[in-house]
């Protein structure tokens, strides 16, 4: 049972390492920031079906969406970065 | 992932990532967020960013790695002493279940469904009480994740809108006589 809750740790810690050892490259900080999103994510529903309690589910759902729109707007950003620099 | 020096293959490691998480997910019997994983993150947000990377043509990492290790140890170290004295405590073996509402025997019991047919009815039952969850107990948050939504795709479409939307072009920068001397601080 605490091979899910390690797994999603390591998750997380691979995100963080990515967070903070590519500094220079911003479309690796984003692909970071969502890989750390599932790790949490992972660890909702994880716990959601252990507890057998229906509310960490819903709470994945909402924090998926919030996912989605960073890394949107994130992307959006991105493309007005290259736009007046010409380089990323 | 975060090792490889051509964007591209982190991508495909990121996409490979999120495939094995919703397998993992299908193997432990959450079928639906297994595959709306499956569908968001590798079918939408995976292909944005393989988009992103091919259409900007984005330089290869550079291998300067050793400044920002050692934030990254000391914040790696407080992370790892906070989740060790949290587990050690074993929360989850102490966990009384009379204190949860939201178990499927109590959305059962409300919403009159007394009936349990087979495993897969099981399985949509489990789909069925999640949208009356959200619609019943939870719909200002529904209400603020749309919202976020609506935000986020109003934001990033007058972002990157040409000719109406946010421009970075200066116009002081164009009709000035000297514009090398200016815009030297860009270039």
């Amino acid at each position: 049972m605490f091979l899910h809750l390690i797994l999603s740790l390591f998750l997380f810690i691979i995100g963080i390492f990515g967070l903070f050892l590519s500094r220079k490259n911003i479309i690796l900080i984003i692909m970071s920031l969502e890989l750390m999103l599932l790790s949490i994510n992972y660890n909702f529903l994880f716990l959601s079906t252990y507890l057998d309690d229906l509310l960490g589910q819903l709470f994945s759902l909402l924090v998926l969406t919030i996912g989605a729109c960073e890394s949107a707007i994130g992307l959006a950003l991105l493309i007005c970065y290259y736009r007046t620099y010409k380089f990323i | 992932m975060i090792s490889v020096l051509n964007p591209i293959n982190s991508v495909l490691f990121l996409i490979s990532i999120f495939f094995a998480v919703s397998i993992v997910f299908i193997l432990l019997g959450i079928d639906f967020f297994g595959f709306i994983f499956l569908i968001i993150y590798v079918g939408a947000i995976a292909v944005l960013f393989l988009f992103i990377v091919m259409m900007l043509n984005i330089q290869k990492i550079e291998t300067d790695k050793f400044t920002y290790l050692t934030i990254g140890v000391f914040i790696l170290i407080i992370l790892f002493m906070e989740l060790f004295l949290s587990l050690s405590y074993n929360y989850l073996l102490i966990f009384d279940s009379n204190k949860v509402f939201f178990t499927m025997e109590n959305i059962r019991y409300i919403y009159n469904i007394f009936v349990l047919k087979s495993d897969e009815y099981y399985r949509f039952l489990m789909v069925e009480s999640l949208g009356v969850m959200l619609f019943e107990y939870y719909p200002i948050q529904l209400m603020l994740s749309g919202l976020n939504l609506l935000v986020a795709m109003i934001g990033s479409i007058f972002l990157t809108n040409f000719k109406r939307g946010f421009s970075t072009k200066k116009q002081y920068n164009q009709l000035a006589r000297n514009h090398y001397l200016i815009n030297s601080n860009i270039y």
